[in-house]
């Protein structure tokens, strides 16, 4: 293989594919990208592909670059592009020996860097998915992939993290699924649809919510693992990476460089001009969360400036200790008091006003978990209690004009006890 | 409490008193937990191997150790403390530090606080005790140790240089055998030595504890006297009969570890954010690795799956392993609830498994992985 490329756009490339590798050595090849030229007979073009996989998320993405000689090769993904950060914005020439090396030049800075058989790369297919075949095939959904973003903005913090994965609750994913309201009726006369995103670790539970014009049946759902949802959000974020129209406007995603959601029984499929990527679903059981959400088990609640006790809480957090890891709340008829202590250090004590329905009742969380949602809430949020020791669930105050719908998002918290 | 088991001991058992006493454990290996000051006269003292003991002082009268009782007499003990003031601070079973700047309105000068404890304690549980009476906790401790048995010191602040000087470097609590040669080395022998040496030499050899200690020389210590200082941690550990050179064997040990740590935080109702394990290879060099949880935790099971995950990760069993500890700390009453109704059914098992092992014993229930075949007996816990 003997390409030239720019380093820039190359650099981007590697910083693109490199979480989808696998950063523990169980499988040395995982934890590399395979380089592979291409060369379309029916235009003409050549390029390079790269590709990542770590078994259960892959991606590939394609560029046109100068193509001497055909050929691929594996590189340590995490090596590479460490060394290639460092290097001056000019041109990139890379050609391989003998299959055990590559030679890489930037300007008067030259490497030679050890390689893997391309041979041994896993495979990876990529289904040839597009939204056609959504008519055909029942089982193929689209989402606007701004949509999905923002869902897993909402939720994605109550994933556990693989560490604290504890057993049989820890699906290590997100839950997503189609949702029909029979009581609500939608502007157009039918019945309201919507795709939710549902996390929980089992002590707290995140939903977003989006309402959506046609009802599609995804059955009991899909899930979606951490690592996928993560880096499909990064793809979200950073698409396109070769901007054809970018004026700053806020389109969507799919008008600005085509990229699309793609939803199967057993993957979900990320598509743009250059990239595709795929992400394995997790085969399990989402735990029944109906009975957490349900309104009528909280019959207290708050009504609080978010953006307040938000800035109180993270106040507070300077000084809850490790050990404790929580903030007492107390609610009253116009106030909220939150305390945290620390006997190495002291305690604080932060009134806000609020608006109180119910008995007042004294509460402990750990204010992280509240941080983390709070901060997803501009205005007034709802803060719906059970009691001392119940959940409690947060959401944003819905418009007055609008007081039926269901939140775009909901958030459930169980409490500190004794 | 002057030699506090022995002198319990001594106490019910009349026809002891005026004999040698060590209270201690039994088998082969047992060393002396307390002596009793008859026995001191021969030169037992604790720590020291039981059949050393007996070689020195043939009359010896070596009892099993009673913790339950001792615990009993503690008791007793820190009740009458806390009449002179709230600032009780414990140190261990027989030791306590209290604060009475307070209380010298209500009951005098430190002098006559210290005689009416010492008497209350005679009267009410036939004991002894030597206090020590001082500026601060450093001076306080010195002088009761100066004045064993049944002693009574009392320093006032002019006294402390004039009192403290002429003691030997050991006599500083927290100088060991490391410091101590250290010191030595330097030609440093007593406190009053320390106190004129030079600051900075002594940080440059001992680091920030050479600070501390010059100013313990000038009879500096603003360590406050803390009332019922909250347990910061509970750990266990075992020296193992045999080095261990497989993890395999390494988990009965574990189990046993998590059991009695596990069993202490639930006495305590306490639940603990950090696990820590602690091993010593073959070669002697110890290492400790922690982890931090999200949630707290305290079962048995918990415990073991956490300190055999560190253990795995982080120790070479080829080096063979010869110690064993498990240490959880970040404890807190507090802990985090979840949506499941799986914790509290676990939490009431556990409640169930902890009656059994105080009604019939530590190793009533244990987990299937202490059955190992290659276990030859069960380590005991100190419970």
């Amino acid at each position: 293989m003997k390409i030239t490329i720019k380093k820039a756009l190359f650099q981007r490339m590697l910083s693109r594919v490199q979480g989808f590798t696998e950063k523990r050595v169980t499988l040395p090849i995982l934890s590399h990208i395979l380089i592979e030229t291409y060369d379309e007979s029916v235009t003409g073009k050549k390029g390079i592909k790269i590709k990542a996989t770590d078994l259960h998320i892959s991606i590939q993405m394609k560029t046109e670059c100068t193509v001497m000689e055909e050929g691929a090769c594996a590189l340590s993904a995490k090596g590479l592009s460490d060394m290639i950060r460092e290097l001056p914005d000019a041109d990139l020439f890379m050609q391989t020996e003998e299959n055990t090396r590559v030679k890489i030049t930037v300007g008067n800075y030259m490497f030679n860097l050890n390689i893997m058989d391309p041979e041994e790369y896993p495979m990876i297919e990529f289904s040839d998915l597009s939204l056609s075949a959504k008519g055909g095939d029942k089982d193929v959904f689209s989402i606007d992939p701004l949509v999905l973003k923002s869902m897993i903005d909402r939720t994605i913090f109550s994933i556990p993290t693989p560490s604290e994965e504890e057993s049989k609750y820890a699906l290590g994913g997100a839950l997503l699924v189609s949702h029909t309201d029979e009581k609500e009726k939608s502007a157009t006369g039918g019945k309201a649809n919507y795709i939710e995103m549902v996390t929980t670790d089992g002590r707290r539970l995140s939903l977003a919510r989006h309402k959506i014009q046609e009802a599609i049946d995804m059955k009991d759902g899909i899930i979606i693992p951490r690592k996928g949802l993560h880096e499909l959000k990064r793809l979200i974020d950073t698409t396109p990476v070769v901007s054809a129209i970018d004026d700053g406007t806020d389109k969507s995603l799919s008008a600005k460089g085509g990229a699309e959601i793609l939803l199967t029984r057993d993957s979900i499929y990320f598509k743009s001009s250059d990239t595709i990527a795929t992400v394995r679903l997790i085969d399990g059981e989402f735990p029944d969360y109906s009975s957490v959400i349900d309104l009528e088990e909280y019959p207290i609640y708050t009504k609080i400036y978010a953006p307040k006790l938000l800035s109180a809480l993270k106040v507070c957090s300077t000084i809850v200790s490790e050990v404790s890891n929580s903030a007492k709340f107390d609610f009253k008829r116009d106030t909220t008091v939150v305390y945290a202590n620390n006997p190495e250090q002291g305690d604080v004590e932060i009134p806000i006003e609020s608006e109180h329905h119910g008995d007042a009742i004294g509460v402990s969380f750990n204010p992280r978990y509240l941080i983390e949602c709070l901060s997803m809430i501009d205005g007034d949020a709802i803060i719906r209690l059970v009691n001392e020791e119940g959940p409690c669930l947060i959401m944003a105050c819905p418009p007055e004009t609008d007081f039926d719908s269901p939140p775009e998002a909901e958030w459930v918290i169980m409490p500190m006890r004794f | 409490m002057d030699a506090f088991y022995a002198s319990v001991e001594q106490f019910l058992n009349p026809n002891l008193k005026g004999s040698p006493v060590a209270v201690g454990g039994s088998g082969s290996h047992a060393v002396v937990s307390a002596a009793s000051y008859e026995a001191r006269a021969f030169g037992v003292h604790s720590a020291m191997p039981l059949r050393q003991a007996v070689r020195l002082c043939p009359g010896l009268v070596i009892l099993p150790v009673r913790m339950n009782l001792y615990r009993t007499f503690s008791k007793r003990i820190m009740a009458i403390l806390l009449r002179y003031t709230p600032e009780v601070e414990p140190v261990s079973l027989d030791e306590a530090f209290l604060d009475v700047t307070g209380s010298c309105l209500m009951y005098g000068r430190p002098f006559d606080i210290a005689s009416s404890i010492k008497n209350a304690i005679k009267t009410e549980t036939g004991l002894t005790a030597s206090i020590g009476s001082g500026p601060n906790k450093f001076v306080a401790k010195l002088a009761s140790s100066m004045g064993k048995p049944d002693g009574l010191i009392v320093v006032s602040p002019d006294d402390v240089i004039a009192f403290i000087s002429p003691l030997p470097i050991e006599a500083i609590p927290g100088v060991g055998k490391k410091t101590s040669i250290h010191l030595h080395s330097m030609g440093i022998n007593t406190i009053g030595q320390i106190r004129i040496s030079n600051k900075d030499l002594l940080k440059r050899h001992l680091g920030s504890y050479g600070g501390v200690l010059w100013d313990l020389s000038h009879g500096i210590d603003m360590t406050k006297v803390e009332p019922f200082k909250q347990r910061k941690s509970i750990s266990h550990e075992v020296t193992l009969d045999d080095i261990i050179y497989d993890i395999k064997d390494i988990s009965p040990v574990l189990a046993e570890l998590s059991l009695v740590v596990g069993t202490s935080l639930r006495a305590l109702h306490l639940f603990a954010r950090c696990v820590q394990v602690k091993f010593r290879y073959k070669d002697f060099s110890l290492h400790t690795r922690q982890t931090m949880m999200p949630v707290a935790i305290n079962g048995d099971s918990d415990i073991f799956s956490v300190s055999y995950d560190l253990i795995r990760e982080h120790c070479s069993f080829t080096k063979g392993i010869r110690l064993i500890g498990v240490t959880c700390s970040h404890l807190s009453a507090l802990r985090q609830s979840s949506f499941y109704d799986f914790d509290t059914k676990v939490e009431r098992l556990y409640n169930k498994i902890d009656k059994l092992r105080a009604r019939y014993g530590m190793h009533t229930v244990v987990p299937g992985v202490m059955l190992y075949p290659k276990r030859k007996d069960l380590p005991r816990g100190s419970l």
